[in-house]
This record gives C-alpha cells, structure tokens and sequence, in this order.
C-alpha cells in the first residue's frame, strides 16, 4: 500500500480582512482543515491541505487578517510572526497567497509590498473581480503580473471561480521571489510604496469615477441613518428574537414526539424496573429535555451567520458605538459581545481585533452576561411557567427579549464601573471601521457554520449531558429506600441528600434541595438544568408514562414543598431566572478567559464575582418580593 | 481644514495627516493625497476612499487636513 503522499510545501494567505482569504481557504481545503493551536499563541490560526493538479499535496495557512505587517494588534502580531517562521513549531511559509480586493488595490497592495519586501515568494489573488468590473474598474492583471513580478490570478472565490488557476499557478518549482523595486535608498519605505502602488494604479486598475454611489451607499442611507437606522436595528433584533420562537416550534414538536415514542416503545419492551427507569427517565428524559431546544440554537446561529455574511454587522457596530461609549466601551467591542449572544467562547476570541489593552480586558469580563445560547433550554422551561402558557406567543417572546435586555444593561454598567477603574489607556486608541458593500449572504459558508454548531451542541448531548444524566439518575435513584412513597425515595437517595445539604443555601432565593441540586449539576454545563430537573421531579408511578417537556413543565408546576406550598411560584421563577442571567456556569469559559487574558487570577475573579453576583441577585429578588408582598 | 469642518457630500483631497493614530489611518487609506468624500458627519464620521466606506472618529477626523478636491 503506498503511504499517504507528503506535504510537498506551506503556503500562508495572507490579506486585508473582508478580502475574502476565508472564502478561498474554504475553497482550497474544503473540509480538510482544522484549527491549530499553538502553544502560547491565543490566535486561531486555520491550516488544511489540498491537492495541485499535478497531484502535489500542499498545505495551506489561514492567517488573521491585518492591514500591515505593523504588528498593531495581537491579530497582526500573529501573521507577521507566522510569515518569519516563529509560530510554535512552523516553519516559514515556502509561498504566500496575497488576497486582495480587486476593488481597492490602492489600499490592499500595501500589504502585498511589504510581503514581497521580506524576501518570500509570493503570487496575487485578484478576489471579488466581479465586483470590481461592475463598478467599472478596468483591471489588468498582465500589466500588475509584469510590472511587480509575481503571478497575479482574478479570481471570485465566493463562486469558485479561478480557484483552479490559482491551484495551477503552484506547480514546481515554485515561482522565486520578486525583489522590491519601488524601494530606493534615501525614500521611505511607505512613501515608496505609495508612490509606486499609486502609478501602478494608473497603469492597470483605473477608475471609471472616483466616487460612485452604489446601492450599498443608498442602503446605508437608511441602514445609518441616525433615527430610522436605530428603527431598523431594534426591528430587526426583535425579529430574530420572534423568528426564534416561532419557526422552532415546529421542528421541536417533531423533537417532542420522536421522545414520546421512544420512550413509550422503550418502556413497552422492558418490564418494569431499574432498567426501563434508567433509560426512559434518565437517559431519554434527560437528554431530550436538552436536545429539544436544537431547532433554536440553529436558528440563532443561523441569523447571527446571516447579519453578518451579508455586511450588516458593521453597521450595527457603527450605530452602537455612541451607545457602547457610555459603557465605556467602543463599537469595535460590538461584534464580540453579539456573538456572545450565541456563545462566550468565539465572543472572548473575536476581542483580539480590539486594539486597547484595557477595553478587550473589560469586554472579555462583561461577555458571559451576554445570555448565551446555553441559557435558552433553561429559559425557556421557565418562562412558560411563569406565564401559565405554551410556546409561540409574542408575550414569551418579549419576556425573553427583557431577559436578554437585563442581561446586556447589566453587562454595560458592569463595563462602564470596570472601564473606570481600569484608568485610560496608555495609547490613546481611536474608532475606525470599515463597512464593506453589502451583499447577498454566502449561503454555503453560512449552512456549514451553522451545522458546524448544530453537530457540536448534538455531540456535546451525546456524550457530556449523556453521562451526567445517567450519573444524576443513579444519584437520585441509589441508594434506594424500603418506602414506597415518593418523597422519601428521592430523600433517601444520594442526590437527595446533597439537596438535604444545599436547601439553607438556597431556601432564601426561593429555591428547594431539588432545585438547588438543579443548579449545582449545570455549573457543568447550563443546559444539565433541563435533564436534572426532568429527573428530580420525575413521577415514578411504573407506568409507561411519556416524558415530554409538557409534562415536566407540568410536574414543575404542581410540584411543592414538604408543606404544600406551590414550589414554583412566579416569584420563585423570577429569581431563578435572574440566577441564570448571571451566573457563569461554563468551565470552557473559564478556561478560555484565562488563556486569552493570559491570567487565571483574572478568570477567577469573574467567576467567584458573577456567582456571587447572581446569588445576591437572586436573593434580592426573591426576598424583596416577599417584602413587597408578592 | 480639517475633515470635520469639511461639508457632508463635498469630494476633498487630503493634504496632511498629523497625530499619533496616523500610521493605522494610511493603512485604512487615507494617505496623503488621497481623494475621500465626506459622506456623514457627526461623532463618527463615514468616508468614501478609494472604493470603501470607512467611518472614523471625531478626535481622529480633526487630524485629517483636506482641501476641495479641483
């Protein structure tokens, strides 16, 4: 059997961000790629390889995108340092792929100067040349090809198109190394290249206008417009918000019912026993109770994917970085707390293209009250017990909307306190953002996104929520109790015990043992909530009874204390949400914290500070509506 | 005069970029020379430059010297 070919050569692609150097890469490596991680290195850097037609397997890197090799943020720092070969175990690049925008090579070709000023070999991807031609730029890729002496490919990676001519253009031997002749003793270097890009422009790009006014610019004169820009944001956050609800409900109906009848066929083939409990109540149980809230997590992902590939993020940084400046913050820390809406982990990451030391370090702090995505199972049994109701009403959906709302003024004040004590930056940093033209969303980069995700979140029930449930079920089962009444089985039981011990701490935020065990298991993981209630509270009659989400959400309701009390009273309910909104119960967080603020002091610190946080908070809801007389 | 100063929609040339944040401003290009139209005024201010749209801050707009572009 012949081994598996070698990697003939590295290549690095290198460009502005917004040139489209992802787009390519995923075009090039196709699902052969990972993300690497680099000791020391907290930027992800993407590798993946691919095959030439001459049959040559190369590897490709996918850098961060920079603007110069200045080295001005940690993003940048990271490309220039994989191009001098010191990346942690990387050599240097054999080659280097310029992308480029073929609509604003003034601007673009700075970055492949200063590449070709190191010495590497280098070839230039005209992207998005489509676009460029429709606005009426005459290109001449012969002319840029002859005039800087490297290979120059048009291409449209977004359509695939001169993908294969570029894969053609890397056939061995590699094409040498061009030598930097705009740079002559006694200028300097930028000058230099300025000078030169400007007369290369003149030769082979030339504008048809200098200013044009695109439909974008029309767009964004409603898209930014200081009173119907705000109009159209909030119109469209309380869509997705909507769209959420309403578009799962079918999906999770259909979730709802393969559960039911799984269980009932399960519970139909066993007799009745240790056995057919474990895999109804705990496993079945347990695991629906989170995977039912997939369809959700699709649809978030899915719109965050679809704002952002179609350019509107920018926009939405642009609007709030008057709103973000009262926080303390500036618009460029919008798109990582947004995406902390989803998750806190890419959040954190996406902090690194925050220039100011001291903002990244308040943003990465305030980013876990962004409700995540985690949270939404947990809310989501809790509103419609609050609100005596079933899924799909627009009442559900503006309760969760005050939920995200708190969460994010929250979030804001906490930055606001923080940026203050933290004192102003040693240099100044300023706002600059650059808004890309709007365009249709990539649909094929958005769907392997988001079922990137889905895949995750299913992998994560199918493994991590799968073991702790069937731990929680024997927890709540063993040991068992000669008794036959209910109450006393679960008292018996190792978990009720543990619920024995927690109720004090938790009996003033409105909470029982049960609960408070609820709660404790989902500092694995938020989502454990939903499977530990489903298991807490189950009614185990021996009947083969369905375990649905209605019918947990109707154990909880007519759950109640030793004295008869209802448990779960709106009062209850409310501080328990307000628990969720706050607390940080997601270890990965911790961790990746840690490694991007380069201090576990720092990691800790938010976590002991936000459970603390949400426990006062809990405590005070809960307690100043008994005062109130709720 | 500066950027700011400069009406909304005029075609301007710039003639000196001064300040500490300069260096990131000819990355973004806005070089010397550099033909911009000012597109929206205000805290942040949105420009037309080589193609792009780019919106920069106030403080960094008042380091930015433009003429009318002939």
């Amino acid at each position: 059997m012949p081994s598996p070919p070698e990697v003939a050569a590295t290549l690095a692609l290198i460009g502005n961000p917004n040139a489209g150097k992802t787009t390519l890469f995923n075009a090039l490596t196709g699902s052969n790629q990972r993300v690497g991680n680099y000791s020391g290195v907290t930027v992800e850097v993407k590798s993946g390889t691919f095959f030439t037609p001459h049959g040559r397997k190369l590897r490709v890197l996918d850098l961060p995108g920079c603007y110069s090799l200045r080295a001005g943020s940690l993003d940048e720092q990271v490309a220039v340092d994989a191009l001098a070969g010191r990346l942690p175990g990387e050599a240097a690049p054999d080659l280097v792929v310029c992308v480029v925008d073929a609509s604003n090579l003034e601007r673009h070709l700075q970055l492949a100067l200063q590449v070709v000023e190191l010495g590497l070999p280098c070839v230039l991807a005209l992207n998005m040349i489509d676009v460029a031609e429709r606005s009426g730029l005459r290109l001449d890729p012969a002319k840029l090809a002859s005039e800087l002496g490297i290979p120059v490919l048009p291409m449209q990676a977004s359509a695939g198109k001169g993908v294969i001519e570029l894969k053609q253009a890397l056939r061995f031997p590699l094409p040498h190394a061009a030598s930097a002749t705009w740079l002559t003793a006694g200028v300097e270097p930028e000058a230099a290249r300025r000078a030169y890009i400007s007369r290369l422009c003149e030769l082979a790009a030339r504008r048809s206008a200098v200013h044009q006014w695109t439909l974008s610019d029309r767009a964004d004169g409603l898209m930014l417009h200081p009173l119907w820009g705000w109009v159209c944001f909030l119109m469209i956050l309380l869509a997705v918000f909507w769209s959420i609800f309403s578009f799962a409900r079918i999906p999770m109906g259909w979730i709802e019912m393969a559960q039911g009848a799984l269980g009932g066929w399960v519970s139909s083939l066993l007799a009745n026993g240790d056995l057919r409990s474990l895999l109804v109540d705990g496993v079945i149980g347990g695991v629906g109770g989170v995977v039912m809230f997939l369809p959700q997590i699709v649809l978030l992902f899915g719109f965050i994917g679809v704002l952002e590939s179609t350019g509107y993020m920018t926009r939405a940084a642009f609007l709030m970085d008057g709103v973000m400046a009262r926080a303390g913050l500036s618009g460029k820390a919008f798109l990582p707390l947004f995406s902390s809406y989803a998750c806190a982990i890419p959040g954190v990451m996406a902090t690194r293209t925050i220039h100011s030391a001291k903002e990244r370090l308040v943003t990465i702090f305030v980013a876990p009250w962004m409700s995540c995505s985690a949270r939404l199972p947990v809310y989501l049994l809790i509103v419609p017990l609050l609100l005596h109701e079933n899924e799909g009403s627009w009442k559900q959906a503006l309760v969760l909307f005050c939920i995200y709302a708190v969460g994010t003024l929250s979030a804001f004040v906490a930055a606001r306190v923080l940026r203050g004590r933290l004192g102003p930056d040693t240099s100044a940093s300023h706002f600059m953002l650059e808004m890309p033209p709007y365009r249709m969303p990539q649909w094929s980069y958005i769907l392997r996104h988001v079922l990137e995700r889905a895949w995750a979140f299913v992998r994560n029930a199918g493994t991590l929520i799968l073991g702790l449930s069937v731990l929680l079920w024997a927890l709540s089962t063993y040991p068992k109790s000669a008794s036959g009444d209910e109450a006393d089985k679960l008292a018996h039981s190792a978990m009720g015990r543990m619920g024995g011990v927690l109720e004090p701490l938790v009996k003033p935020l409105g909470f029982d043992g049960r609960t408070g065990t609820a709660v404790l298991t989902s500092f694995s993981a938020r989502e454990v909530f939903n499977a530990s209630m489903a298991i807490l509270f189950r009614v185990r009659d021996g009947g083969d009874k369905k375990v649905t989400r209605g019918m947990l959400r109707e154990q909880l309701a007519a759950a109640t204390w030793p004295d008869g009390r209802p448990l779960f009273t709106p009062l209850s309910l409310l501080s328990l949400l307000v628990f969720y909104i706050y607390a940080l119960q997601c270890l990965p967080t911790v961790a990746v914290v840690a490694r991007e603020c380069a201090s576990w002091r720092w990691a800790l610190g938010q976590f002991i500070f936000m459970t603390g946080f949400a426990w006062f908070a809990s405590l005070l809801v809960y307690q100043g509506g008994r005062l109130l007389g709720f | 005069m500066t950027l700011n100063q400069a009406g909304v929609g005029c075609d301007l040339q710039v003639e000196v970029l001064s300040g500490s944040a300069c260096e990131r401003l000819r990355e973004l290009g806005f070089c010397e020379q550099s033909q911009v139209r000012k597109l929206a005024g205000g805290r942040n201010l949105i420009c037309s430059v080589c193609g792009t749209r780019l919106a920069i801050s106030r403080e960094l707009a008042e380091h930015v010297l433009v003429k009318a572009a002939g």
